[in-house]
């Protein structure tokens, strides 16, 4: 990196963390650690809540997604309003009126201790496992691209949350997220901006968008009905509006930045917020992904994006290599001419040159990919979150490549800030001060929260730094809370809705949900965005069933003392 | 907590809504701005460039 890049993310990174321990300074009990004392207004609430959900892989894994295969992830977020609405109406009354740290806290006033403790346990775990991953994911990258090693970059970004996190509390958390949130727009804009003034000057932002649109990623819209397949609209609109209900009703990383609302008024408009804004937000997002595929048609991208990988197939040598770089070489040059004279007005007889071309380039991208999938012994190959970090460092000016870096630590940082608050949070208000000490005292349970807070960041460190050596398994792990947020959100669906729900039926539905959410990741090619709908819809029936059962029984049973 | 019951959630009893003026027109408002959104996504997909 250039001196001025070193300069601008030195200073975002002491200035953050400054500001994020000067902002939540004056903690003396655990509702102010925890909940901000219940006295934040709805924007800054609003933009905690976006900065929470907006990681840093999100942040780069979108725009490489939009440049490989389009803008169609972007039905992902079309359940996200509905869900917001469902959840101002449904969920947030009940836990603001009945003043919970978390959400969990809830299921205990509605049900047993029991099915609190089992949700409670479902989200530590689930979310436990994911803090590593939100952090090793971004290093990783970050340290292929800037050619640092992963250890330092996992210790800044986890060290310097930590610091402000333990200090500072829920405060801390939501006034660096508004800062980090204005951060992150500015970035979107910028590149947005960048990358459309970088396209040749005879070559317009239609020219653009119209080839884009000839190679399909512009679609949005699938109207397919199957299960299985990826981001179609109705998986978008039904399996995501599930997924955003759980999220932001049952996930104690977003419960807990709406309950520090002032009021109950304060708390909904900061959801509405993001219902209004989060659809725009993406589609920038995704949009300055594909300006950067039409980018590369008048610069020459790398055959594989991710370096290191590069130069092990470079040292590999594979005798196929140099047939493979001459035949990618020669289809970029084809698709370049082919998309200049597309932009010069002869679309009619430029597009099936130019679709050939891309087809050409994208089989030699194919061909190297297996070269170093054969080298690394089999190892699946994507190179996806590294498109946008490299074309960041190599073709934006000096300074600016620095922001949009700092852009990607914020992103990680607003992520890890409320996840390590609400691990601790709910490690604290559910097992400590239910199992363990009730009655500490102010100061006893203020230094529990902040090594709880410590506990949690250095896990995710110590997993972050270890997730290297798990390979696949970080996949998996990455999808984990859509395996445990269906069995979640049908416990809170079945204490909200249904007065007739009772314990029993909810701990038993929970359990069911997630042996059916199990069977279906193992055992069914249905596409993950499902897994909450079917997830939830398990616990509702079983939960409902085995009330009705008991009730019925209750009934047939003959009163107690009573005579045979 | 008692089970949630036919009446409840209770009507709000803090802050007003701002702009909208109630909850009904702020929750439409949404929806309403989620379908056009949804329906200029769809037009920005298949507009002639």
């Amino acid at each position: 990196m250039d001196p001025l890049d070193w300069t601008v993310l030195t200073a975002y990174m002491v200035a953050i963390v400054a500001f994020g321990v000067w902002a939540g300074r004056g903690n003396q009990r655990i509702d102010e650690f925890f909940l901000a004392g219940r006295r934040m207004r709805w924007w800054a609430v609003g933009l905690s809540v976006m900065a929470t959900q907006i990681s840093a892989i999100t942040f780069v894994g979108t725009t490489g997604q939009a440049y490989t295969d389009g803008m169609r992830f972007l039905v992902f977020y079309f359940g996200l309003p509905f869900a917001m609405v469902t959840l101002c109406v449904t969920v947030v009354p009940f836990f603001y009126r009945a003043r919970v740290f978390t959400a969990y806290e809830y299921l205990e006033k509605r049900f047993d201790v029991r099915t609190r403790t089992l949700t409670s346990l479902l989200f530590l775990f689930g979310r436990g496992l994911s803090v590593g991953v939100t952090l090793y994911a971004p290093s990783l990258v970050l340290s292929v691209i800037l050619g640092w090693s992963e250890t330092p970059t996992i210790l800044l970004m986890g060290g310097s949350t930590i610091v402000y996190v333990i200090y500072g509390g829920n405060r801390s958390v939501i006034w660096t997220d508004v800062v980090q949130m204005a951060i992150i727009w500015f970035g979107i804009f910028l590149c947005f901006g960048v990358a459309v003034a970088q396209l040749p000057a005879t070559f317009t932002l239609r020219d653009g968008l119209a080839l884009a649109q000839t190679t399909g990623r512009l679609r949005v819209m699938d109207f397919s009905t199957s299960l299985t397949a990826p981001y179609t609209l109705w998986s978008g609109l039904i399996g995501g509006f599930f997924i955003m209900l759980s999220y932001f009703g049952c996930d104690q990383s977003q419960v807990q930045r709406y309950l520090a609302g002032s009021s109950l008024t304060q708390s909904r408009l900061s959801l509405l917020f993001n219902a209004f804004l989060k659809v725009p937000m993406q589609f920038l997002i995704l949009l300055t992904g594909v300006l950067v595929f039409v980018f590369y048609h008048f610069h020459t991208p790398p055959l594989l994006w991710n370096r290191v990988e590069m130069q092990k197939l470079e040292a590999a040598a594979p005798p196929e290599l140099a047939e493979v770089r001459v035949r990618y070489d020669a289809a970029l040059e084809a698709r370049s001419a082919a998309a200049t004279a597309f932009g010069r007005g002869e679309r009619q007889t430029a597009t099936e040159r130019y679709l050939a071309a891309n087809r050409e380039v994208d089989a030699a991208r194919k061909q190297a990919i297996a070269l170093v999938e054969r080298i690394d012994g089999g190892k699946r190959y994507n190179d996806t979150n590294y498109i946008f970090p490299s074309y960041v460092m190599a073709h934006l000016p000096h300074g600016l490549a620095g922001l949009v870096i700092a852009v990607i630590f914020a992103a990680a940082m607003s992520t890890l800030s409320g996840e390590f608050n609400s691990l601790a949070t709910a490690t604290m208000i559910d097992f400590y001060k239910r199992f363990v000490r009730s009655g500490g005292g102010d100061a006893h349970d203020l230094l529990v929260s902040r090594i709880l807070t410590a506990a949690w960041g250095v896990f995710a460190c110590l997993v972050a730094l270890q997730a290297g050596r798990f390979g696949s398994a970080i996949e998996t792990v990455n999808r984990f809370g859509s395996y445990v947020y269906g069995p979640i959100l049908g416990i809170f669906a079945l204490a909200v809705l249904t007065p007739g729900a009772t314990a029993r039926g909810a701990f038993w539905g929970g359990l069911a949900g997630e042996a059916v959410v199990g069977w279906l990741v193992w055992r069914s090619p249905v596409h993950f965005l499902w897994y909450t709908v079917i997830g939830a819809a398990a616990v509702f029936v079983v939960g409902l069933g085995s009330s009705a059962a008991a009730a019925v029984a209750s009934r047939a049973a003959p009163p107690r003392g009573a005579s045979t | 907590m008692d089970a949630p019951t036919r009446r409840s959630p209770q009507p709000d009893d803090d802050d007003p809504v701002p702009i909208f003026g109630s909850w009904r027109a702020i929750y439409t408002a949404v929806v309403v701005s989620a379908l056009i959104v949804m329906g200029l996504v769809a037009l920005f997909s298949s507009w002639p460039y």
